[in-house]
């Protein structure tokens, strides 16, 4: 259960944010794809927006260290997943989300590109690092079990360049267009 | 059928056709905003469906969702300009040659893009699409929603654009008066294909307009 609190509080903005990328900008999407810049440049900027909440959330969650130092080691693990893994899992979960999010609408009670994909995207966000590290912690300890999910983020962070590659090609071929 | 049309440099390329014949589509894939399911384009030896390339030399506007509406202009120019490498003193002075084009209804006003008027909303769309030096400028329907002085204006801003013969303008349009005066060479399209192409001549708009009269 420390994984999911870790994840989510440190990766709310990230979760919110990125599954409706490249959603927010579907009003202007034909404008933004026809300007002077590569498209892996235009994920990059998300992925960097991202990467800065995630870690300034972690920063506001220090204060669990209250409950105990495991706690803080989870969520120190928990970040550097939602930096190596998460954020390229949701970037590419993104794509498949088709659906318009007109920004000159109201706030409150708005479920503008909200659909299935959008609960399917979750489970791998969250379940998968919670079963690596229930499995681990069941099978040797906590503290391998911690540094398992952090190094699983190291590795993603590692492989970051051959992602975005990945993704961009992914997306780019897809083209996604907003009528 | 295949079909080939080759627009040389510096040649004002103008588009005419009734509703549904593939101009819009046409300047879509131009700008690989949509994926032909045969053929290819390429723009200035770039095929635009394999690379990015020409991005940077192509300006264009095609309709309202060019602009972003939560913008004001002035914030709005200001982001295209820093995308097309231009800073902010550079902008304040390009866009200083457009003050009579704008007719002081879009600078300075603090209002949003999405609050303007159609015509204003395409005066700043036509405007941005000119930033930064484009070697290729593509505007559908330019002169749609305008009103008559800044239709004068606009056709002397594309005849200005193409005098040095550095730039390629191509423009769509169902006003016939316009596309003539303002192009060197007008194709007819009709349920996508092509079927006038011609060079310009005194007699071209008697023509164009014997073949769209019933």
């Amino acid at each position: 259960m420390y994984v999911l609190v870790g994840i989510f509080s440190t990766g709310t903005f990230l979760i919110n944010f990125g599954q409706f990328i490249p959603a927010w900008d579907s009003s202007y999407y034909n404008m933004l794809m026809s300007q002077n810049f590569k498209y892996e440049r235009y994920l990059k900027s998300k992925f960097t927006i991202m990467t800065i909440s995630v870690a300034l959330l972690f920063v506001l969650g220090i204060p669990y260290v209250y409950f105990g130092w495991d706690i803080l080691a989870v969520h120190f693990a928990a970040m550097i997943y939602n930096i190596g893994v998460n954020s390229h899992v949701i970037l590419y979960g993104g794509t498949f989300n088709r659906k318009k999010i007109n920004l000159d609408e109201k706030a409150a009670f708005n479920f503008q590109g909200t659909g299935a994909v959008q609960w399917l995207i979750g489970l791998p966000l969250m379940l998968l690092p919670m079963g690596i590290f229930a499995l681990i912690n069941w099978l040797v300890n906590f503290e391998i079990a911690t540094i398992i999910l952090g190094a699983l983020g190291f590795v993603g962070i590692a492989l970051h360049k051959k992602f975005m590659v990945a993704i961009t090609k992914k997306v780019h071929y897809k083209q996604i267009c907003y009528d | 059928m295949s079909q080939n049309i080759e627009i040389p440099k510096g040649q004002s390329f103008g588009l005419v056709g009734n509703n549904g014949a593939g101009k819009t589509t046409l300047f879509n894939i131009l700008l690989d905003l949509i994926r032909p399911t045969t053929g290819l384009i390429t723009n200035n030896n770039i095929v635009v469906s394999q690379s990015e390339d020409w991005k940077n030399f192509t300006g264009s506007f095609i309709d309202e969702s060019f602009l972003i509406g939560y913008l004001t202009a002035e914030e709005y120019f200001q982001f295209i300009g820093d995308l097309r490498g231009m800073n902010k003193a550079d902008v304040q002075k390009f866009l200083g040659q457009f003050s009579d084009f704008f007719n002081d209804e879009i600078i300075g006003k603090k209002k949003y893009l999405r609050d303007l008027s159609k015509g204003n909303q395409k005066k700043a769309g036509i405007v941005a699409a000119l930033m930064g030096n484009p070697e290729v400028v593509i505007l559908d329907e330019p002169f749609a929603n305008l009103d008559p002085t800044t239709q004068i204006r606009l056709k002397q801003i594309i005849k200005n654009l193409t005098e040095n013969k550095e730039v390629t303008v191509l423009v769509s349009s169902h006003d016939l008066t316009h596309v003539t005066e303002v192009c060197e060479r007008i194709v007819v399209l009709d349920k996508g294909t092509v079927v006038k192409d011609i060079q310009k001549s005194e007699e071209t708009l008697k023509e164009l307009e014997l073949y769209f009269s019933v």
